[in-house]
C-alpha cells in the first residue's frame, strides 16, 4: 500500500475506521482522537482496527505501536511507510 | 491457504436439549470488583449480560445427562436404539478412562454402543456433528451427542480477558441421517497448531506459553486459561472469516441466503463482526450468549436448543461454525428436524 499518499490513506481509512466506531463518517475527521469519539471505545475495537490495518493496507502494527496512534492522521502518515 | 471441503450424506439434527446451572451471575454485578466504572461499558462492548456457572461438585457430564435423559423423555426414545455415545469436552471428570463409557453406563445404552470422547475445544460440536453423521450412516443408528464444559473452575478469578465470557453448560444433540439426497451436508475443517497456546491451560506436563515475555502479558497460572485476546480475534477476523466464505462458495451457497447461521457464542462483538465479514444478515444470526455466556463447543447446541422451536421448521438448513483453542476451526451444512424438541433446562444440583 505504500503507492498510496497519506490523503489518499486517509480517505480510506475514514470510512473503514467509521464502521468500526459504527458512527458516521463525516463526524470522524483526520484530527479526531478516535479512541474518544464515541465513548465505547474498548480493546475489541481495537483488535477489530489491527485486523482491518492488515487487511486492507498490508501493514501488521504491534499492538503496542498501534497504542501510540491516536489520529487518523497518525495511522495514515504510519502505513503510508508500509 | 488451502482449504478443503467434505461431503458427507444428510447430518439431520433430530433434536436438542440444554441443562445450565441454576446460578446465572450478572454480569453486571459480578464483575464491578474487578473493573469498577468500566463494568456497563464492558458489559455492553461483549454483550454478555449473564453467564451460567455450575456450583462446585457438578461436573459437566452430570449436565450433560441431566439433559439427555430430558431428550430421552421428550422424544419417547428407546436408548437400545442409539449406536454410539460421542462426549465432546475438555473438562471430563476423569482423564481414564473418559466420560463416554460412564454415559453409556448411566443412561443404559447397549454394551454395542460406540463411546469415545471428542476434546477440541470450541470447535469441538462441528467435528462431533462430522463423527456422529459418519457413524450414523455406517450404524444406520441414531447418534446421541454430548457436547459440554464446567470450565469455570479453570478460570482465573482476577483474569479480566475470560472471567467476563466464560460459561458452563451440558447438551444433548440426537444425530441422525436422512434418505434425501437433496440434502447433502459438507463439512471443513482448519487448524493452525502455531497458535496453540493462544487459548490454552498451562499444565505442569506443558511448556510455559510460547512468546509471554515477548508480547508482555500476564502469564496465567498454572491449571488456568489463558487466553491472548488479540491472537484469538486475529484468528476469527482473518482464518475463520476466510474459511466460512470458502466453504459458502465451495457448496455454491449466497451468505446473503444463508437463513440459519449458529456460531459458536464467543462474545456478541465477534460474533456479529464475523457475520458482517462474511456478508451473513444480522437477522440470520442465532445467539445465545447475552443470557448463558460462552460455554465453550457447548454454546453451538445450547443455541439451538435456545433458537430451534422458534426459528427453525422442517429440515431447515443450519450453518453452523465452531472456532477456538487450537487455533482451531470447523464450519458445517447440517439440517434441523423442526419437530424437536429444542429446549433449555436448569439443572438443579444433587438431582439424579
Amino acid at each position: 500500500m505504500s503507492n498510496l499518499s497519506p490523503n489518499q490513506i486517509r480517505e480510506k481509512l475514514i470510512p473503514l475506521v467509521a464502521d468500526i466506531l459504527e458512527i458516521d463518517p463525516v463526524d470522524l475527521t483526520a484530527h479526531a482522537r478516535f479512541r474518544e469519539i464515541s465513548g465505547e471505545w474498548d480493546s475489541l475495537q481495537g483488535f477489530a482496527m489491527l485486523c482491518m490495518i492488515e487487511d486492507d493496507f498490508g501493514v501488521a502494527l504491534s499492538v503496542e505501536e498501534f497504542l501510540e496512534m491516536d489520529t487518523i492522521e497518525h495511522l495514515a502518515e504510519r502505513l503510508s511507510r508500509g | 491457504m488451502v482449504h478443503t471441503v467434505v461431503p458427507v450424506p444428510g447430518v439431520v439434527i433430530r433434536g436438542v436439549v440444554a441443562s445450565v446451572p441454576e446460578d446465572v451471575v450478572s454480569n453486571a454485578e459480578s464483575l464491578r470488583p474487578l473493573f469498577g466504572s468500566a463494568t456497563d461499558k464492558l458489559v455492553r462492548s461483549i454483550g454478555i449480560e449473564s453467564r451460567s456457572v455450575a456450583s462446585q461438585g457438578t461436573t459437566g457430564l452430570d449436565l450433560a445427562l441431566d439433559a439427555a435423559r430430558a431428550l430421552f423423555d421428550e422424544m419417547d426414545l428407546d436408548p437400545s436404539r442409539i449406536g454410539a455415545v460421542i462426549c465432546v469436552t475438555f473438562t471430563p471428570e476423569s482423564p481414564l478412562p473418559g466420560d463416554a463409557p460412564k454415559a453409556q453406563n448411566l443412561l443404559g445404552l447397549p454394551s454395542s454402543t460406540l463411546a469415545f470422547d471428542v476434546n477440541m475445544a470450541c470447535a469441538g460440536f462441528v467435528y462431533g456433528l462430522y463423527l456422529a453423521g459418519l457413524i450414523s450412516q455406517s450404524t444406520d443408528k441414531p447418534v446421541l451427542l454430548l457436547d459440554y464444559d464446567v470450565q469455570t473452575p479453570f478460570v482465573d478469578p482476577v483474569d479480566k480477558t475470560t472471567l467476563p465470557l466464560m460459561s458452563d453448560a451440558g447438551t444433548a444433540t440426537l444425530v441422525d441421517q436422512q434418505s434425501d439426497v437433496s440434502k447433502q451436508s459438507f463439512f471443513s475443517f482448519f487448524t493452525d497448531g502455531t497458535g496453540r497456546n493462544a487459548l490454552h491451560i498451562p499444565s505442569r506436563n506443558s511448556y510455559p506459553p510460547a512468546g509471554v515475555a515477548n508480547i508482555n502479558l500476564r502469564s496465567a497460572p498454572l491449571g488456568k486459561i489463558h487466553m491472548d485476546g488479540f491472537l484469538v480475534y486475529k484468528f476469527v477476523a482473518q482464518s475463520v472469516t476466510s474459511l466460512i466464505k470458502f466453504f459458502l462458495e465451495s457448496v455454491s451457497d449466497h451468505p446473503e441466503r444463508v437463513d440459519n447461521f449458529v456460531p459458536h457464542q464467543a462474545n456478541m462483538y465477534m460474533v456479529e463482526r464475523l457475520a458482517a465479514s462474511v456478508g451473513i444478515r444480522k437477522s440470520s444470526v442465532w445467539k445465545s450468549a447475552k443470557i448463558y455466556g460462552n460455554p465453550a463447543s457447548a454454546s453451538i447446541p445450547l443455541t439451538i436448543a435456545l433458537n430451534g422451536e422458534a426459528r427453525g421448521g422442517t429440515s431447515d438448513r443450519l450453518l453452523i461454525a465452531g472456532f477456538g483453542a487450537g487455533l482451531s476451526a470447523a464450519v458445517g451444512r447440517v439440517f434441523l428436524d423442526g419437530a424437536g424438541p429444542f429446549r433449555v433446562i436448569s439443572y438443579k444440583q444433587g438431582q439424579e
